[in-house]
């Protein structure tokens, strides 16, 4: 079998005919695949078409003309102005049933609320606005009782220049907020002197100079050595170290050891020289000295003849000392060089000679250079000509840091109960920092150390004028060889008393007053304030300090609404022109400062013995489905029972171009006399200019009154209020029977003299029924018959 | 050199190769020109198919009337198919009458108004026919 295949194969992949075979069968498929795209798929598709129109079935199952809309009735509760609500809820108004809302009348009444405020005591705004007090709803109006007063500027009262720096003063006047004013240490600088010296020592043996008298801690020790040879070096001494040399003559050869002294040393120091010259030690304390980098500008000269010439020495800094080292190797007196310029080079100490190993001299020069400059020049001429050589250098003073800065506040109200000094701290350096007060002639410390965050102090005995001035003081102050620095965010006086008080004032339109109501709502910052709330009696020409007008409570940080009513002579509360003031005052004796925030303050009046009722609420036309162009007006219905017939009553329509209610363009002005134990129901149309009084998303707010002459308490039951739209459209109700959903694509409406078609846009679920209202399709007068036409291309009549 | 010389021309000289080759190119070419044409006409062909298989109008409303002064009958023609239809002849009572082109898109629909002169009350066979030869028709009885 498999043989037969493979043989059938090759047969085939031999014969040339195949080629012509395959494409012929290639564009026999492609034929193929168009006539089952074009011909069979597409005769499915339209068999399919054809089923789902068959199987579509849609009727109408009724056709009416509408006049109305159905009843848009209130969402939500009912606003009352005048009354009260006594039972039921807005959603028992919304259908003639046996569920209603009962309504109460009440004295009419009218809210004020503060207008403006007075601060009282020093008492300083925080935040807020005067109508933040209009609601009880958590947003406050805020005072506190202190003032913080940052600092003003820098100084100079005690006429000490400052020492040290600010990093960027401004930072001091805000805060705490992470921007420092950095404090930093000045460096000052003491004269480099030359203190003693120790007795020299000449030897051709191993020399033993004697340390200098009057050696303190940290003075500097200079060891100089000759030897009068080029061959023998001294071995660096103990505690030593070797600064300059060996520098040479040709003759002999100089070194200069230096040690900072412990201020134990005493005795002599053998140094350790071979050979047999001339050897010679001499010791020499300075001080002042920087205890590292302590020289500069280092120099050597040497000659043979008579005059010995020292080579110039620079300065670069203040209180230097210029040091010239001379030897000599043979035993001339040598003075004083003469005839230098930018210094005086003069003889320390004596020279110091020695005729041992063929004679030798040491002998040390010094110049004060209390600034920077340079000596030069200069020259001594000794007796006879004789090899010599000169060190030269500058030792540079140690430097001592200090801090010494004035800051100070002006203008500042200083007749406080509390008066404190608070300035926030950031890093601080190791030497602590102080902050002294100015008295007038002196200053007095009243912080021995800052530390990082709040650094609170009371300044009532020193804050006795506008002007207030402290310092920063480093706590070390002298031998301070390292630079402190110090962060301050901010510093100011907290200035104020004991308690917050703020006088609110607002009108009130009183007229006829019998009752009056009053209402604060507030917190503190801090527990257990004794607050006070005041009336103004106008009549007795004061705040009242009891009864009406006068509450008192302890608040804390908890808010508490206090009100009080007041039915006795109210009007004395009440100005001829209707203002009225309201006093709070929190107390509490601490050095915190606190703050009062209050949420709402109101005084509501009740203006006179007729009860009224006012209610009103929202309704809201579906405007897509009604649109403005095809209604002719609107309709309002209330369905309502009184406990007493002795007035009328009005419905009246929200103008939203005139803000206000109205009842222009009603059929029906007059009100409504009820029947009284009856549903009475009462309805008005608006036909003319109906429009002012539907918002732009189809809002209309309804109010409901009473006609504000009962004497008497009425209660008002409401059982229905809606709103509906005056139209001229129909209504087709129509039933989708079939088992696909129905595309409605156009209406036409037909009656012996007109077939006018609309355009539809409406669907139906398969099995459903529904209605369908075309407020824009006026039925003709008479009868008419109306047709459905599906997308499908099915119709039906009614 | 003389030898590659008289080798190329021994193979351009070879005449045994031409037959074969022709044969075969003349039968690939005839094969695919045969079945181009074949295609091209069951494209054509097919094409037409599917336009008349997928006309579908319908009538919508029929109007007997003479608002413009003249009786005529207005026939609201809508396309539900899937081509664009145009109106050839509405045939009333099976004889032809002669209606403005109408032609609609896929979805479109409009006004086929023709001048008749109707009786009051008279059943009329109304017979719309598209350019394709689809009918859409029935009785229709003027008020």
């Amino acid at each position: 079998m498999l043989e037969a295949i493979i043989r059938r194969l090759k047969r085939l992949n031999c014969n040339k005919r195949g080629v012509s075979n395959v494409l012929v069968v290639m564009l026999s498929l492609i034929l193929i695949t168009v006539i089952v795209a074009n011909v069979v798929l597409w005769n499915y598709q339209m068999n399919q078409l054809d089923i789902e129109r068959m199987h579509e079935s849609v009727s109408i199952t009724n056709a009416d003309r509408i006049t109305r809309s159905q009843w848009f009735t209130a969402q939500k509760e009912f606003s009352i102005t005048t009354g009260t609500n006594v039972s039921g809820s807005h959603a028992a108004t919304t259908s003639i049933d046996s569920s209603y809302e009962t309504f109460r009348e009440e004295p009419p009444s009218v809210c004020s609320y503060p207008s403006s405020y007075n601060l009282l005591g020093g008492t300083r705004y925080v935040s807020g606005l005067l109508t933040d007090l209009q609601s009880n709803d958590s947003v406050y109006m805020s005072f506190r009782n202190v003032d913080e007063d940052f600092v003003d500027q820098q100084s100079d009262v005690d006429g000490v220049q400052d020492i040290g720096t600010h990093g960027n003063f401004d930072s001091l006047k805000a805060g705490p907020d992470g921007n420092f004013d950095t404090l930093t240490e000045g460096a000052t600088y003491n004269q480099v002197t030359f203190v003693s010296a120790g007795a020299g020592s000449g030897t051709t043996a191993n020399p033993t100079p004697s340390y200098p008298t009057e050696l303190q801690a940290g003075d500097l020790i200079l060891l100089q050595v000759t030897v009068r040879d080029t061959t023998n070096t001294p071995t660096t001494p103990t505690g030593f170290t070797l600064l300059y040399g060996p520098d040479s003559t040709g003759t002999g050869r100089q070194w200069i050891y230096y040690k900072f002294a412990d201020g134990s040393e005493s005795g002599t120091l053998t140094i350790t020289i071979g050979g047999t010259s001339c050897k010679i030690a001499r010791m020499y304390a300075f001080r002042n000295v920087a205890p590292s980098n302590f020289i500069e500008s280092g120099g050597f000269a040497s000659g043979l003849t008579a005059t010995i010439s020292p080579p110039p020495v620079t300065t670069t800094g203040v209180s230097e000392l210029a040091v010239a080292f001379v030897f000599v190797n043979d035993d001339n007196a040598v003075g004083s060089f003469a005839g230098e310029t930018g210094g005086d080079w003069v003889e320390a100490v004596a020279e110091f000679t020695t005729t041992a190993g063929f004679d030798g001299c040491v002998q040390l020069q010094t110049a004060t250079m209390a600034n920077a400059g340079t000596i030069s020049g200069g020259s001594y001429t000794m007796s006879a000509a004789d090899p010599w050589g000169v060190r030269v250098f500058a030792l540079k003073p140690k430097p001592n840091h200090q801090l010494d800065i004035e800051v100070q506040w002006v203008n500042i109200n200083y007749e406080q109960q509390n008066e404190h000094l608070c300035i926030y701290a950031g890093a601080l350096s190791s030497e602590g920092l102080h902050v002294d007060v100015w008295t007038g002639s002196s200053w007095t410390t009243v912080i021995a150390g800052l530390s990082p965050g709040w650094n609170n102090v009371s300044l009532s005995s020193y804050l006795t004028s506008s002007t207030f001035t402290i310092r920063f003081k480093g706590a070390v102050e002298t031998g301070d060889t390292s630079q402190s620095s110090w962060q301050i965010d901010c510093a100011l006086l907290r200035l104020g008393n004991n308690y917050i008080q703020v006088e609110f004032t607002g009108t009130l339109e009183a007229r006829n007053l019998t009752r009056l109501i009053w209402a604060v709502d507030c917190s503190f910052t801090t527990d257990l304030v004794n607050a006070t709330f005041q009336l103004y009696d106008y009549q007795a020409g004061e705040y009242s300090t009891g009864g009406d007008g006068y509450m008192t409570a302890t608040i804390g940080t908890s808010d508490v609404t206090l009100n009080q009513t007041i039915t006795t002579n109210p009007t004395r509360f009440i100005d001829a022109n209707g203002n009225w003031k309201m006093k709070i005052t929190g107390t509490k004796a601490t050095a915190t400062p606190f703050i009062l925030k209050v949420d709402w303050i109101e005084l509501e009046a009740t203006l006179s013995n007729i009860y009224r009722l006012e209610i009103s609420n929202s309704f809201t036309i579906d405007l897509s489905t009604y649109p403005l162009n095809y209604l002719y007006g609107v309709e309002i219905m209330v369905r309502y029972n009184v406990s007493e017939a002795a007035e009328r009553w009005f419905i009246k329509a929200y103008d939203w171009a005139s803000e206000s209610f109205s009842d222009a363009g009603f059929n029906n002005t007059s009100g409504n006399m009820p029947t009284l134990g009856e549903w009475n129901n009462y309805a008005v149309s608006i036909n003319e200019n109906w429009t002012r009084y539907i918002g732009s998303d189809g809002t209309i707010r309804i109010l409901f009154c009473d006609e504000g002459v009962g004497e008497n308490q009425t209660l008002v039951h409401v059982d229905f209020i809606g709103v509906r739209v005056i139209l001229n459209g129909i209504r087709l109700d129509i039933k989708n029977s079939g088992a696909v959903t129905a595309h409605i694509v156009s209406v036409w409406i037909i009656n012996a003299t007109h077939h006018m078609r609309y355009n539809a846009d409406f669907f139906i679920n398969p099995g459903e029924a529904a209605v369908y209202i075309r407020v824009d399709i006026p039925p003709p007068a008479g009868n008419f018959t109306v047709k459905v036409v599906t997308e499908r291309g099915n119709m039906d009549y009614f | 050199m003389g030898v590659d010389k008289w080798r190329l021309l021994k193979f351009f000289m070879d005449k045994r190769a031409i037959t074969p080759v022709l044969s075969n190119l003349l039968l690939m070419v005839v094969a695919v020109a045969a079945m181009s044409i074949a295609a091209a006409t069951t494209y054509v062909i097919t094409t037409n198919l599917r336009e008349i298989m997928g006309e579908r109008l319908i009538i919508e409303d029929v109007w007997f009337n003479n608002v413009s002064g003249t009786s005529q009958i207005s026939i609201y023609i809508r396309n539900v198919g899937k081509v664009p239809i145009r109106i050839s002849t509405v045939y009333i009572n099976h004889t032809r009458y002669p209606s403005p082109t109408l032609e609609l898109e896929l979805g479109d629909h409009g006004w086929l108004n023709i001048t008749y002169s109707w009786a009051s009350n008279g059943l009329y066979h109304l017979d719309v026919v598209t350019m394709r030869g689809t009918h859409a028709g029935g009785y229709y009885k003027a008020p």
